[in-house]
């Protein structure tokens, strides 16, 4: 049984002229210990897709299923990191990662020994008493992760996480949210990334659902199976994004062509 | 100047307008499209010049008994429109002008926006007697235009310091990259005035004029019942109609005056204000750069919201560094300088103590002046006055208890129905609106009803708390409403997102983010209690009826209304002026210097 099931989601909203489509009969599955990137131009709607499948909005019609249950409330088995942080500016870096763990009614001395623990992961340590505010956009992002995994939830929900970063701290992190996916040791069985490029998806993920422009559709699920780590200077990662490419800006006429999951060009 | 630009400007323009023929009753304008708001706004305007000519002629033979017939309501209402638009025009004028060359020229500013703060933070109706002597005498004993521009300035100085602020701050906010873009493709002259200066002030020209014309209202019921020790002179208008009612104890009178007066709000709001505010948010200019285009809840409904809640955070910045009261600059500047250097040692308590020190010695200082100069210049103060002196602290912890009371009570209301409305956007949509008329209705206005229902109730007191409180709520309430708007929606998200239970809902999000509104507000509320003291504490209906407390606005009054109490008048006023630093300086700035790094966001 794939973790997630996302099955003919549609998502509207009201408007003044009636109603705007932001995507339509959007289907696939997230499976245990996937790294799922979403990738699509501006507007497809991928940020309402990733709190669609937490359950923060609710589709218009479709279901989301988590372990077979359909997604009915938000769901506490996956944490959020945001595009810009989302972090309270009054709190303590300490207490920002505790955040979470605090609604889940953890026992004091848990919460500690959690807080430590994923501040040490990372690489927060020495700043836990420092506020948000005083910190570089990349280690303010560091504390967004360590309040996601702090909850040690099942997927991890990345919404463009690294895009308001500057090109060298983005890249760094990145690396870093590799190993720490690598590491057996810690939580999410599964990670849904959000972003609009294509590099990122094809550096990080197993595989990417592609959409298309608004009302977005899944115009493929291309996997990756670039060994890692991946080299961006290889021919087959040019060639990878090249047609990841191809199919978001021809849009519509490769929908018609090469339907729902079309198959990806030969890799290594 | 010709410039290639204009001519093309000339001629597209006329297609951009709404169409030519305009039904002039006003159940046709409202079927106009909702973005072109031209036509309605022009059936305001022609409405209201449709009057003039009757309010006009009325103008003259009017200085009478007030006459309650109920027609009349209508009648003065309209005069005190007119009174309220010359003052209102004469404001804006005088902002412009002033704003802009406090904004643009150096000296200018050093000089133009200290002289400013202490206008502001006098009570404007310290400014009675000088006015109604000075435009009495200028346009000679019963001429019914002296009292008119006295009126007319009375209303001047409630609407026009907002007004300047706008206009300063407004140029002095203009994103650098403008500023530099301009001067870069060298506008000059009238081009600089017309496609920069005008549009950049516009947009929140259009916020505060609304803020004035609320004032405005507001205070009229004072200045139309313009009366002194020498003469009581009642000018017609809606202010002097709803006294009159009050002291007659003519309760239908009065519902039909309030009953008028919040309709033509109400029709201001609808048919001017509004469409003013949409045509004004295309001047906005401070962008929040926006997340990729995601539609998340509709910008048009989103935008008016975001500017409002700009204005109330610029709102901090600029009001806080505003506190910085002259007055204060030049009492600290004058200690020995061995004193300030001193400064880190001396901590804060030091500071305190020598801060309140030198507050009570200018104080002291102040009323020996004006005792002083009175004795000189007039003669010796009459006994009666002398032992009302004495009164003066007394007057002012009284006074200052009631506004703490006021506030009390005001956030009690405010903070609950912020909430409420806030959570649920449906109520909030219709809502706000009526929150807004309800709060555009001078409660002035309704405070003699109020004594005349309820102060067998709750007392002189009561009903004093309970006037100073319609003073202050809405600072308050739309501070506190625009910091929940203004709360990031990632950080409410965040909050859904981990689960916070509604408790710590509150605790980690909600109470920690109003923080710097919860201030704004209370400072603004406080500013608007001081003002209000001079209504709330003594009020002469009619010629038998009077209201008293004792109060420092009380004695405000009474100076200016007792034989021989103008000493006791400007020391009263000297008075207030110090307490209003004092809480400033003392309260608000060491509290916002704490407050405002911690909890703003970036």
């Amino acid at each position: 049984m794939p973790l997630i099931e996302i099955d003919r989601i549609d998502k509207s909203f009201p408007s003044r002229h009636g109603s705007i489509s932001i995507m339509s009969d959007i289907s696939f599955d997230v499976a245990n210990s996937d790294f799922l990137a979403i990738v699509g131009p501006s507007g497809c709607g991928k940020s309402t897709l990733l709190r669609l499948i937490q359950g923060l909005d609710r589709p218009t019609s479709g279901t989301i299923r988590f372990r077979g249950r359909p997604v009915q409330s938000v769901c506490h088995e996956m944490a959020m990191v945001f595009q810009n942080f989302a972090l309270y500016p009054w709190l303590t870096v300490k207490e920002n990662v505790a955040l979470g763990l605090e609604a889940r009614q953890t026992p004091l001395d848990r919460v500690e020994a959690q807080v430590e623990r994923y501040i040490a992961v990372t690489g927060l340590v020495g700043f836990e008493e420092a506020y948000p505010r005083e910190l570089s956009g990349g280690m303010r992002q560091r504390v967004g992760l360590a309040r996601a995994l702090a909850v040690e939830p099942a997927v991890l929900l990345m919404d463009e996480p690294f895009s308001v970063l500057d090109p060298l701290t983005a890249e760094s992190l990145r690396e870093e949210v590799l190993q720490l996916w690598r590491d057996p040791q810690l939580p999410p069985e599964a990670v849904v990334l959000v972003t609009h490029n294509i590099e990122e998806a094809l550096v990080m993920a197993d595989r990417i659902i592609v959409l298309s422009r608004r009302p977005g559709r899944v115009l493929a699920g291309v996997p990756v199976n670039l060994p890692r780590p991946r080299d961006r200077k290889s021919p087959a990662f040019y060639e990878l994004t090249d047609y990841v490419y191809s199919l978001i800006t021809e849009g519509r006429t490769t929908v018609s062509t090469r339907g729902d999951a079309g198959p990806a060009p030969t890799t290594s | 100047m010709a410039e290639p630009g204009t001519a093309v400007e000339r001629i597209r323009r006329p297609t951009s307008r709404a169409p030519r023929a305009v039904p002039l009753n006003v159940g046709g304008a409202t079927s106009a499209t909702p973005t072109s708001y031209g036509p309605k706004l022009r059936v305001g305007v022609t409405v209201s010049a449709l009057f003039a000519p009757i309010v006009v002629a009325s103008f003259g033979g009017h200085l009478g008994p007030v006459s309650l017939l109920l027609p009349l309501a209508t009648l003065d209402l309209l005069q005190s429109f007119a009174r309220m638009l010359a003052a209102y025009v004469l404001a804006l004028g005088f902002a412009l002008v002033y704003g802009y060359f406090a904004a643009s020229r150096r000296l200018g500013e050093r000089i133009l926006i200290p002289v400013l703060d202490i206008l502001q933070s006098v009570p404007i109706l310290g400014f009675f007697p000088v006015a109604i002597v000075f435009f009495v005498q200028a346009a000679g004993q019963g001429s019914w235009v002296g009292p008119n521009l006295a009126s007319i300035f009375l209303i001047f100085t409630c609407m026009a310091w907002n007004l300047v602020f706008g206009v300063y701050e407004s140029l002095k906010s203009l994103p650098p990259d403008l500023r530099e873009a301009s001067e870069s493709f060298s506008v000059h002259g009238w081009q600089r005035v017309r496609r920069v200066i005008v549009p950049a002030t516009i947009n929140r020209l259009v916020y505060n004029s609304i803020l004035s014309w609320t004032a405005g209202w507001y205070f009229l019921v004072a200045a139309e019942f313009i009366s002194t020790s020498a003469q009581t002179t009642a000018l017609h208008g809606i202010g002097s109609y709803l006294l009159t009612a009050a002291g007659t104890g003519d309760v239908d009178a009065l519902l039909a005056g309030v009953t008028v007066l919040v309709a033509l709000i109400a029709l201001l709001d609808v048919f001017v204000w509004r469409p003013l505010g949409h045509w004004a948010e295309k001047y906005r200019y401070d962008t929040t750069p926006s997340g990729e285009g995601e539609i998340t809840g509709g910008p048009a409904r989103t935008a008016p919201l975001r500017r409002a809640a700009g204005f109330v955070y610029r709102g901090v910045v600029t009001g806080v560094t505003r506190i910085s009261t002259p007055l204060v600059g030049l009492a600290l500047s004058a200690t020995p300088a061995r004193l300030r250097a001193s400064g880190p040692k001396v901590g804060r308590a030091g500071r305190t103590v020598i801060l309140g020190g030198v507050l009570i010695l200018t104080w002291l200082l102040l009323i020996f002046l004006v005792v002083g100069t009175y004795h000189v210049f007039t003669g010796p103060i009459s006994p009666l006055v002398r032992d009302q002196f004495l009164l003066l602290p007394a007057a002012l912890a009284s006074s200052f208890g009631r506004l703490v009371l006021a506030y009390l009570l005001s956030l009690a209301i405010c903070l609950p129905l912020a909430i409420y409305l806030v959570g649920r956007p449906r109520v909030y949509r219709f809502g706000l609106p009526l929150v807004e008329i309800v709060a555009s209705v001078p409660a002035t206005a309704l405070f003699p009803l109020f004594i005349f229902s309820l102060f067998r109730y709750i007392g002189f007191q009561g009903a004093a708390i309970l006037m100073l409180t319609t003073g202050m709520l809405w600072y308050l309430f739309f501070n506190l409403l625009f910091g929940l708007r203004a709360i990031p929606p990632d950080l409410r998200e965040a909050a859904t997102s981990f689960g916070l239970d509604r408790r710590q809902y509150y605790r980690r999000l909600v109470f920690p983010a109003i923080i710097p509104a919860l201030l704004t507000g209370s400072i603004t509320a406080f500013g608007g209690g001081w003002n209000t003291l001079v209504i709330a504490e003594y009020l002469q209906y009619g010629p038998t009826h009077s209201f008293k407390v004792l109060g420092i606005g009380e004695l405000i009054d009474v100076g200016n209304y007792e034989a021989g109490g103008f000493p006791l008048m400007v020391a009263a006023l000297f008075t207030m002026v110090i307490a209003v630093v004092a809480v400033n300086e003392l309260l608000w700035k060491p509290l916002y210097r704490r407050i405002v790094d911690k909890y703003r966001y970036d």
